[in-house]
């Protein structure tokens, strides 16, 4: 069993990296290492196995806030990990890393419990902002009736959006938009995200396609407001939030 | 449903179990034709010998008296001989110069019985007896004028020739039966030579490669022709597993570095504060971002076409799919000067790949808006007919020229021959991948303008 602790070489962010610390099972050094980087980056403790037994053995502990967990494992396969997760009653919330350009583990991993999925190879950012969702994620948020951030407020069973006290009228599409926005408000949603979580549909768009949505739903939300709450993230996606989060 | 071969015409007359059965038949018929007209002529020698000899005999003896005894004699032989009144077999007559009967038990002279005849048959009445009796005779002139004729009952000729002609006609029900016998069974043993090979073809059609045949190593033409398609099934699973091979590895290869590449960059454009770099490194990052999106079309490809992911097709309702499309695309399409209209009736559901799909759809609108030059319309339509289901992007652009169709599905296949316009040429090779990986295909037509793309997939259910 090989487990090692890692940070950044840039050092220590913040006190996020003392108390969040993420179980990255994979045994490609190569991958493991840019993903750790990455999450260091982030500000992340990340404890790494290089097999499955030892990764089941170290999610058991219970002390991580989120799981990375590779599809194709030696010794332990990453789906009986999630398995045998699930039944010693470990609920750290899981992203689920699949083979090879198929996306077809992702109905089993999510059958299996996993929050997450993530098909290889992918953009290191869409990973990154997929951990901070998955940190974040309140299941009781999801079915509150409204959402508020800000001088924003959107009422799911009105079906209404207003800001600083203005109705916005939106379309049925744009609503769900704002609606998946605002569940994740501060956190970065990626278009792939947006995709998944607006209109359920896990292939790859033609990259304008999701900012189009974005840039007509930004339109509506900020015109007449002399504080941008809709932002993008270059690279990456966007983030409803304050200007300098 | 297809019909079966032997209830089509086509198949009636091309079918090679129904030549052969039309060869045996035809020599068959040649065999009994000619056994036939040599027993016959054979036949017919014996026969005429066998019922020559007793009249012969007959007209001997009749002949030893006359010329012991003369003509009386003769006369009195005779009377004797048809005295006996059972004697119904044999024919006896004696006429004088004038043709007057001197003796003999025949009703009256047989009018073509004249002059010495060798041989001759024909229906004659005994006296005393009610009906004809079919005789074969011979008559002798005498000296003096006198006339003597004698004959035996034989069997008539037609009733030969009739039951000659049942047995002909016996042989050829026998053949007919023989040849649909054997027709029956050679395209028996055929198929079943052959339907093992089309199950395996249909299997490496469908990307596995894994199926051979059985040899009986009887050596025939049929066991060679199974060990070649053995061999050329063995080459293929090899070259195609060295493709996957080096498919596979050289993403494996490329995804670490290019993803690498991607963090690094990300992390320099984090900490970069010289706006010519960060322009250039931006710039960098899209072109990382397509390298990333063509290695995941590739992956999605090739693993389409190898039949990955077939054991994941969950029923998917089609009709909403095009909806949810069009509401996807959309603003995008609005802002190019497109309106994506949806053509599709209710609840066409179908057991599919959804993500697949729902990528091949995307990269045939996104064909659409970046290469529809002219065009301001792109209709998605769905519709079912005679169990397939046909998914159709259609745009009123310029089209694709017949000639250059093929060109279109090759993969990283660009028309545009500077490559100017944006994309990897993957697009349409994962539309026909798809299509292929559900049992269906992909065509192109004429919108008159514009092109129509149309996936057909079979309509199974779960």
């Amino acid at each position: 069993m090989s487990v090692f602790l890692r940070c950044n070489w840039y050092g220590l962010r913040g006190n996020d990296c003392v108390q969040t610390r993420i179980l990255l099972v994979e045994d490609d050094d190569a991958t493991a290492s840019y993903i750790i980087d990455a999450l260091c980056d982030e500000g992340f403790a990340v404890d790494r196995a290089n097999d499955g037994r030892a990764g089941l053995a170290l999610a058991r502990r219970g002390t991580y806030s989120a799981i990375i967990l590779d599809r194709m494992l030696p010794e332990m396969d990453g789906m009986a990990v999630l398995n045998g997760m699930r039944v010693s009653d470990v609920t750290t919330p899981t992203i689920f890393l699949s083979a090879l350009g198929s996306v077809d583990d992702r109905v089993e991993g999510l059958r299996a419990g996993s929050q997450d999925y993530l098909a290889k190879p992918f953009a290191i950012a869409e990973l990154v902002a997929r951990v901070h969702a998955l940190l974040r994620q309140t299941p009781a948020a999801d079915h509150a009736a409204r959402h508020v951030f800000g001088d924003l407020i959107l009422d799911r069973i009105e079906r209404t959006v207003h800001r600083d006290g203005q109705p916005i009228d939106l379309q049925p599409r744009e609503f769900r938009l704002l609606e998946y926005l605002m569940r994740r408000a501060g956190q970065i949603v990626t278009r792939k995200m947006l995709l998944e979580g607006v209109w359920d549909y896990h292939f790859d768009p033609g990259t304008n396609v999701i900012d189009v949505h974005v840039s007509r739903l930004r339109k509506k939300l900020d015109e007449g407001f002399r504080q941008e709450i809709l932002h993008t993230i270059r690279g990456v996606g966007y983030r409803l939030g304050d200007a300098d989060e | 449903m297809k019909k079966h071969w032997l209830f089509t015409w086509r198949g009636l007359t091309r079918s090679i179990a129904v030549r052969f059965a039309l060869l045996v038949f035809l020599l068959q018929v040649l065999a009994v034709v000619g056994t036939g007209v040599y027993a016959e002529r054979v036949m017919w020698e014996r026969f005429e010998r066998h019922e020559k000899v007793p009249v012969i005999r007959l007209r001997d003896g009749a002949m030893a008296q006359y010329r012991a005894a003369g003509i009386d004699g003769l006369t009195r032989l005779i009377k004797e001989r048809v005295s006996d009144r059972y004697t119904h077999d044999i024919a006896l007559m004696l006429s004088d110069p004038s043709g007057l009967i001197l003796a003999g038990n025949l009703a009256n002279w047989p009018t073509h019985m004249v002059g010495t005849t060798n041989w001759s048959a024909g229906p004659v009445r005994v006296r005393g007896t009610g009906r004809d009796q079919h005789m074969g005779m011979m008559t002798t002139e005498l000296k003096g004028g006198y006339r003597l004729l004698v004959g035996t009952a034989i069997i008539p000729e037609e009733r030969i020739i009739s039951a000659y002609a049942r047995s002909i006609l016996l042989s050829a029900v026998i053949s007919i039966a023989v040849s649909i016998l054997i027709a029956w069974i050679a395209s028996i043993m055929i198929a079943k030579h052959l339907n093992g090979l089309a199950k395996i073809a249909a299997k490496a059609i469908e990307g596995d490669f894994s199926g051979r045949l059985t040899i009986s190593g009887s050596g025939d033409p049929f066991d060679d022709l199974m060990n070649w398609i053995n061999q050329m099934l063995n080459r293929l699973e090899s070259l195609v597993g060295e493709l996957r091979l080096v498919g596979g590895g050289l993403a494996h290869d490329l995804r670490s570095p290019i993803t690498r590449l991607r963090v690094t960059l990300d992390r320099a454009l984090r900490e970069s504060k010289d706006s010519v770099s960060l322009a250039a490194m931006q710039k960098m990052m899209v072109e990382t971002d397509t390298l990333l999106a063509m290695l995941n079309m590739t992956l999605q490809i090739s693993n389409a076409e190898t039949g990955g992911g077939r054991e994941r097709f969950t029923e998917v309702d089609v009709s909403k799919m095009l909806w949810d499309l069009a509401e996807i695309y959309g603003p995008l399409a609005e802002e190019k000067g497109f309106k994506i209209s949806v053509n599709v009736a209710d609840g066409i559901s179908v057991l599919l790949h959804r993500e697949l799909l729902g990528q091949a759809l995307s990269n045939l609108i996104d064909n659409a808006l970046n290469y529809a030059d002219g065009g301001s319309n792109i209709m998605l339509s769905a519709y079912r007919h005679n169990k397939i289901i046909s998914i159709t992007v259609a745009d009123d652009g310029v089209g694709i020229p017949v000639h250059r169709r093929a060109d279109a599905k090759r993969r990283y296949g660009r028309l545009d021959n500077s490559r100017s316009l944006p994309g990897a040429g993957l697009g349409l090779s994962l539309v026909e991948a798809v299509a292929r990986l559900h049992g269906g295909d992909m065509t192109f037509a004429d919108n008159a303008p514009g092109l129509v793309v149309t996936m057909k997939l079979p309509d199974k259910k779960l």
